[in-house]
């Protein structure tokens, strides 16, 4: 999935600028900037949009701050079958990827990942190795938590504007 | 029940106790209304960014939520606090700016930390 450069306005107030094309081949992708400079905006206005639209891939994502994932995933997991108890994050994040292998099972397609300052990160890249011959594997975070192959510097240019540049890691 | 049983617990994975408007976030921490200068002061400073009584303080950032939470239970009248995965949600400049917050508002008061999933107990 490649993400075209240009200037992004993914709020009223803030946009983002990409000088290059990024792509998002199989990969870890380390997102990498201060608290406000747009990462998880990043996310949720231009990368998982393109991800939901492409019906030839799979994508999980983990957001920041769980607590309504957890409760939409339990509601979820209560109704379909076999049933599933969600007690935890950690049950969310392991229903997610089991549900990403059992359609990887069914029918192979590239499996995107992408996790926002998740505190699951080594679960969920030990799961991929595990299970998975090849993915992209996007996430966020204040430091570097797994070996990434691809770091996206997010830096702030002004409180409403910020600049995505991508250097190998 | 006593006071001294009594304990706040902020956990980074839910930062928001309303999600509303900030005055409102203030009610539910108990904060008098003269805390609200020292509140968007400190908040400006961490973050450049300004907050008012009716601020919209859901669409903060994840981390500036997170500063948000720090500096309302700081300000609280709590005297026992436990914050949880308060770290984690912060980069490292405003890690140790929520430090030396702590250090500067949490005299006198039991604070602790604890830092991991909710696998990790």
């Amino acid at each position: 999935m490649i993400l075209p450069k240009g200037d992004y306005q993914v709020w009223e107030d803030f946009s983002l600028a990409l000088p290059a094309d990024l792509d998002f081949g199989p990969g870890i992708h380390y997102l990498s900037g201060a608290n406000g400079s747009g990462k998880s905006s990043f996310i949720t206005r231009l990368l998982l949009p393109r991800l939901l639209q492409d019906p030839d891939i799979y994508s999980v994502y983990l957001e920041q701050q769980m607590h309504l994932q957890v409760t939409a995933v339990k509601a979820y997991a209560s109704v379909i079958k076999p049933h599933r108890k969600i007690n935890s994050e950690a049950d969310t994040v392991d229903f997610l990827l089991q549900n990403l292998l059992r359609a990887w099972l069914e029918r192979e397609r590239p499996c995107y990942v992408v996790m926002d300052e998740s505190l699951y990160a080594e679960r969920v890249l030990a799961f991929l190795n595990g299970n998975l011959p090849s993915f992209s594997l996007v996430y966020s975070a204040h430091t570097l938590l797994l070996p990434a192959t691809r770091t996206l510097s997010f830096k702030p240019l002004s409180p409403t504007r910020s600049e995505i540049y991508a250097r190998p890691s | 029940m006593k006071q001294t049983k009594l304990q706040l617990i902020c956990d980074a994975g839910l930062p928001l106790a309303g999600g509303g408007t900030l005055r409102e976030e203030l009610l539910l921490y108990n904060i008098p209304p003269v805390s609200l200068l020292v509140l968007s002061g400190e908040f400006a400073a961490l973050t450049g960014k300004e907050l008012g009584p009716d601020s919209d303080i859901s669409i903060l950032s994840g981390g500036q939520k997170v500063i948000l939470m720090c500096l309302c239970a700081l300000l609280s009248p709590a005297r026992k606090i436990r914050f949880v995965n308060l770290w984690h949600s912060l980069d490292p400049h405003n890690r140790a700016r929520a430090k030396a917050l702590i250090e500067k508002l949490g005299n006198g008061r039991e604070i602790s930390f604890s830092e991991g999933g909710d696998d990790s107990a």
